[in-house]
Parts: structure tokens; C-alpha cells; sequence
């Protein structure tokens, strides 16, 4: 099978598939010993994302034809990554429920002698920030926000400050980023969680590093919570008078989450405006 | 104001956080060699490009215009391309 010529043969008399041109691109890198690209391309859901993945697992599996058992980690691990990248940045979308929010490019390299698979890179490009802060109707927010509310065990949502005062934890729909938005049908988030938990495991990170991801998560929904009084803004009489804050205990709550040992420097960096004029900050209310 | 303020910093924090996961997620699969130089011009590799595809929503912000943008010039190169290998 690996000398064989046979999936360079068939390309034109079959309709294109995702298995024959990764095999295509594999013997042609084979042979010519030549880069190859890969590019994925069409309209939202049309299934670029499910197509990467399908063509990056079969390559996985042809370069590791033939290997010893085990030998095939890395290729396993550059699998395993997707559903961290799909966690924190896909979300549902009007025309499909989990869509890429960002580009990526992966560089899949394979090793001179042996042609196995050897390690990857990926790049990501222009993540969707807007949706973070701002949801259409029937649109989500990434999906690592309704995985961590609804999957994550209740001991480290409290830490995070995501129960409620009788100790259930807080729904998505309880939270001003989010709450816009709607529902992914037959979603068990609980499930979701465990395999982004898992995967991040996998990929060596450590108990602390993951612990400070949620609380990055956790600080932004509570960011979202944040009131401002209107009074103190976009008057016309008083343009300059300083803001307040409705609830300055959030602002603590997120400081804390953030690491901040100050939560003051936080209110200062919310109600005031920098201006940088020739290497000079300038802070206004 | 003050809710841009709030806005940016959240915006931020998670784009921070998903650059900083797939860095960390590549220390772990990046072969070792990488930051040889040689390395670089003797690897074999397929690289693979997934990006975000068209998108017309009701109402549309300034992602969708570099979504749709990237598409474009994408396209013109792959037409561009295929011109070339056609001649």
C-alpha cells in the first residue's frame, strides 16, 4: 500500500473526497518530496471544519502504516486538540451550530527518513471577538461558556463565584453576554466539559494552568455583569464627570479571579480613558 | 464609555486566552528541531488551511467583512492558480 500508486490513479474517475486528496497529498510529499497544501474552502457550514478534521485524521492514520504500536503518540495528540480549539472558539451560528469562529492553518510535519508523522503547528487567525461581549438572537456565545456553567462540578464553580447564593449553579441565560442568545438542541454539556478537561489534561497542561483558564472565563462572564450608573456618562452637562460603578463587589470578584491584588486599579481602568500623546499617558474619566 | 471600556478588556482577555491555548497546546505536539534553521527549508510538510467561510448575516459587523474579504482573496488566488497550471 505505501509504494502504491493507486490513490494518484483514481482522483479523476471519482468524485472528489476528503480521503483522496489527503492520500494525494501524502504520496505526492512521498515522491516529490515536496510541501503540500491543503486548502479548505466554501460557505459557513458547508463543513470545512469537519472536512480538516476527517482529512488531518486520515493522515495521521496513512503515515502511521506499517509503525510500531505507540509510535503514533504525537499524531494522536495533534487530534486530540480539537476540542479545546472548538471549545473556546467555535460557537452556534443562525446557519450552524458549531461554527468556526476563527481561521486556522495547520502545518503537519512529517520526518525526512521515514515519513511519519512528526509533530504539527498550529496558527490561529482572527478570532471573533465581538461575540464574546455581544450575541445575535438564536446565536451563542463560544461554547466553553455554557460548558463550564453547565458541566463543570459544583466545588470549582463556587470558587469561580458561578453558584448562586442557595448553591445551584448560575444559568447561561443569567448572564448579560449571554443572555440574548439561544440554545444548542441535544447538547450535554456536562459530556462537552469532561472532554475539553480531558484534552487539556492530555496535552500537559497543568491542574494550576487549567484552574486559571476557568477563571479567566469566569472573570469575563462576570465582567459582563459589571453596571455602570448612567448618570455618570454621556451627559451632555457634566462630560467630564468621573463614572461610577453600580456594583463595585463584582468588580472585586473579578479582580480576585484576575489576580489583581488591587481591585481599585481595575475601577480606575474601567471608568477612565488613556490617551497616549507623544509617549505620554494621559488618563481622563 | 466606560461599557467599551468593560467590552475591550473582556474581548481581550478571552482572545488572550485562546492565543495563549494554542501556543500551549503547540509546545506540546511542535517538533523539538523547530527553531533550527535548517530544519525549516528540509522538513516535509502538508499544511492544512481551515478558515471561516462566507457569511451574509441580517445584520453584519466588521468580522464579517474580513471573513468575507479573506474569502475573496482566496479565491482570486485559487482562480489565479488554476489560470496557471490550465495554460
Amino acid at each position: 500500500m505505501v509504494t502504491s500508486d493507486a490513490p494518484l490513479q483514481i482522483k479523476r474517475s471519482l468524485p472528489p473526497h476528503s480521503y483522496a486528496l489527503s492520500a494525494l497529498a501524502y504520496y505526492s510529499l512521498r515522491k516529490e518530496a515536496r510541501r503540500q497544501g491543503i486548502v479548505i474552502s466554501g460557505e459557513s457550514g458547508a463543513g470545512k471544519t469537519e472536512s480538516a478534521k476527517v482529512c488531518m485524521e486520515f493522515l495521521t492514520k496513512l503515515a502511521s502504516i506499517g509503525g510500531e504500536p505507540g509510535e503514533d503518540d504525537i499524531g494522536k495528540k495533534i487530534l486530540a486538540c480539537n476540542p479545546v480549539l472548538e471549545g473556546f472558539g467555535n460557537a452556534k451560528t443562525v446557519r450552524n451550530d458549531n461554527s468556526s469562529r476563527f481561521g486556522k492553518y495547520v502545518l503537519m510535519y512529517f520526518a525526512i527518513n521515514t515519513d511519519k508523522v512528526y509533530g504539527a503547528r498550529t496558527k490561529n487567525y482572527l478570532l471573533e471577538k465581538s461575540r464574546v461581549v455581544m450575541v445575535a438572537p438564536n446565536e451563542r456565545g463560544y461554547h466553553i461558556f455554557y460548558f463550564l456553567l453547565g458541566g463543570c462540578d459544583l466545588v470549582t464553580l463556587k470558587e469561580l463565584g458561578l453558584t448562586k447564593p442557595d448553591g445551584k449553579a448560575y444559568l447561561w441565560s443569567d448572564f448579560k453576554y449571554l443572555e440574548k442568545g439561544g440554545v444548542r438542541p441535544g447538547e450535554d454539556a456536562g459530556k462537552e466539559f469532561r472532554e475539553v478537561l480531558e484534552t487539556m489534561q492530555k496535552m500537559n497542561f497543568s491542574p494550576e494552568e487549567i484552574k486559571g483558564i476557568w477563571r479567566c472565563v469566569a472573570a469575563i462572564l462576570h465582567m459582563g455583569q459589571i453596571e455602570f450608573d448612567p448618570a455618570s456618562y454621556d451627559d451632555p452637562k457634566s462630560p467630564s464627570a468621573p463614572g461610577r460603578i453600580k456594583n463595585e463587589d463584582i468588580v472585586r470578584l473579578v479582580a480576585e479571579l484576575l489576580g489583581y491584588a488591587n481591585a481599585d486599579e481595575l475601577v480606575k481602568i474601567l471608568l477612565q480613558s488613556v490617551n497616549v500623546i507623544n509617549r505620554q499617558e494621559i488618563w481622563s474619566p | 464609555m466606560c461599557r467599551n471600556n468593560r467590552d475591550s478588556l473582556a474581548k481581550k482577555l478571552f482572545d488572550n486566552v485562546f492565543n495563549w491555548l494554542v501556543l500551549k497546546m503547540n509546545k506540546t505536539i511542535e517538533p523539538l528541531e523547530l527553531n533550527d534553521s535548517n530544519f525549516g527549508e528540509m522538513a516535509k510538510t502538508i499544511g492544512l488551511l481551515d478558515i471561516f467561510g462566507f457569511e451574509n448575516f441580517d445584520t453584519n459587523q466588521f468580522e464579517q467583512f474580513c471573513i468575507n474579504y479573506v474569502n475573496e482573496k482566496l479565491h482570486k488566488l485559487y482562480i489565479a492558480a488554476i489560470f496557471e497550471a490550465e495554460k
